[in-house]
């Protein structure tokens, strides 16, 4: 069994050199006060935009609820807690720790983020929360049908078994693939391929996507520079 | 503001946080580079049990040169008292490394704490974090590639056609179309969809085309990393 670790102002100095791993403190109001080189190139914003900020100034009020349930989770339960969710067009996993109240002074969450691994397989007994509210940045731009396509292009099948697989004609895939083409700036089918396949989309079931394409936060995006906290105001 | 200057000190108490740290392999070795600690994620890396691997060098599980080549970063952090980072292929996948010397008091001898995870793939790391890039790579599944279809691996990594491959290697396409079966015959592809997928999960096509001309012409060593973890086909 897992020990429950001792989260110090110590553990932030080995969190800085991490550069593969984003990692975020957030006090008991789930603002911001540290955060890693890699988060603040995730969220798109330097570290001073970060510190201060919530999760609700980056992502959609739902997205950004789903999130905190688990922060709050974490609060009550005294324990890590971790989760699946779809952030910045990527599969990612989050494990959020308490931290150490004494050592820091206040009460808080430190969270880790980072893409779900692919080639080493994580057990879903593993996992406490799948999030279903997805936060999407260029995949934004697509229809719920161009998303269901995406997900079959990750999985690295051909136009024909794309069509048998979502019931349409061959010719309306193509059609569907070609506005995918335009909206993400690619130009042959490889490339396609490759942007969606680095995504992790494929590590989802078909049901699961669904569920991540059809919610209504999916719609509802609006890329994270035109959301940052309006320091002005 | 970036406090990387600190290095910091890792101590038993570090390794209790790290048991949590899902999705990235870490172990603990000592100055003979003998591993005495490591996480499940890092013996899921490995494809053995915890026991099995602590005990043991990088020379038991890949061939010497490479196993050198990855010490040579434990030997400076342990020298130099400060953390070292690089980036490797192994188990055919592009992986960052950061090794972080110990602290010699709370753990009553020297040794190395080493972090090990796939480079990401949606964001670049600054190159000037990583000190070197190791050439010597270990080969799993692309072992029985040869180095002419290690070349083609790589465009078709980058999404590159069948014609952009071939004036990129200066090869007519009747060849590259040769490489490309022969390269479904080795892996076990059966669309060039299903090729492109498995060749761009690896991060190849993050090297630059140098980089990865210097690791499948370098000393190129062969493991089965994972093999309880044969990537599963979806129904």
């Amino acid at each position: 069994m897992r020990q429950i670790p001792d989260i110090t102002p110590k553990t932030l100095t080995l969190l800085e050199w991490l550069s593969g791993t984003a990692w975020v403190l957030r006090n008991e109001d789930l603002v911001a006060t540290w955060c890693n080189d890699a988060y603040a190139q995730l969220a798109k914003s330097t570290h001073d935009e970060v510190i201060g900020s919530r999760l609700t100034d980056i992502m959609p009020e739902q997205a950004a609820r789903d999130r905190e349930a688990s922060y709050i989770l974490a609060l009550s339960s005294k324990k890590p807690v971790r989760s699946i969710q779809f952030s910045a067009d990527d599969r990612m996993l989050s494990i959020l720790f308490p931290i150490d109240e004494q050592a820091f002074g206040y009460k808080g969450v430190l969270c880790l983020i980072q893409e779900a691994p692919e080639i080493t397989e994580m057990d879903p007994s593993e996992i406490d929360v799948m999030v279903q509210s997805p936060v999407l940045d260029r995949l934004a731009a697509l229809s719920t049908a161009e998303l269901r396509v995406l997900y079959h292009l990750a999985c690295g099948r051909s136009t024909l078994e794309i069509s048998k697989q979502l019931f349409r004609s061959t010719k309306t895939i193509e059609n569907h693939i070609a506005s995918i083409h335009n909206k993400i700036g690619s130009k042959s089918r490889g490339e396609l391929v490759q942007f969606a396949s680095g995504r992790g989309l494929k590590k989802y079931t078909p049901e699961e996507w669904e569920a991540i394409i059809t919610n209504p936060v999916a719609k509802n995006y609006i890329s994270p520079k035109q959301q940052l906290p309006d320091k002005s105001a | 503001m970036n406090n990387k200057q600190r290095t910091p000190k890792i101590t038993p108490e570090t390794l209790e946080f790290l048991e949590w740290h899902l999705g990235v392999g870490w172990v603990l070795r000592d100055e003979q580079y003998i591993a005495k600690w490591c996480n499940e994620t890092y013996s899921r890396f490995g494809g053995f049990p915890r026991e099995k691997i602590i005990g043991t060098r990088l020379s038991d599980f890949i061939a010497e040169p490479a196993a050198k080549d990855r010490e040579r970063s434990y030997e400076i952090a342990i020298n130099e008292n400060r953390p070292v980072s690089n980036i490797q292929f192994n188990g055919d996948d592009r992986m960052i490394s950061t090794i972080f010397p110990i602290d010699e008091e709370s753990f009553g001898h020297k040794g190395v704490l080493c972090m090990i995870q796939e480079a990401p793939k949606t964001y670049t790391i600054e190159l000037d974090e990583v000190e070197h890039i190791v050439k010597s790579p270990v080969f799993s599944k692309l072992a029985p590639l040869s180095t002419a279809e290690l070349r083609v691996l790589y465009y078709l990594a980058s999404g590159s056609s069948t014609q952009e491959i071939s004036s990129q290697l200066f090869r007519s396409m009747k060849t590259i179309e040769n490489q490309i079966s022969s390269i479904h015959k080795k892996l076990g592809t059966s669309s060039r969809g299903e090729l492109v997928k498995f060749a761009s999960g690896r991060g190849i096509e993050r090297y630059s085309p140098e980089e990865w001309e210097s690791i499948i012409t370098g000393s190129i060593s062969t493991f089965p990393i994972h093999p309880a973890n044969n990537e599963e086909e979806e129904e």
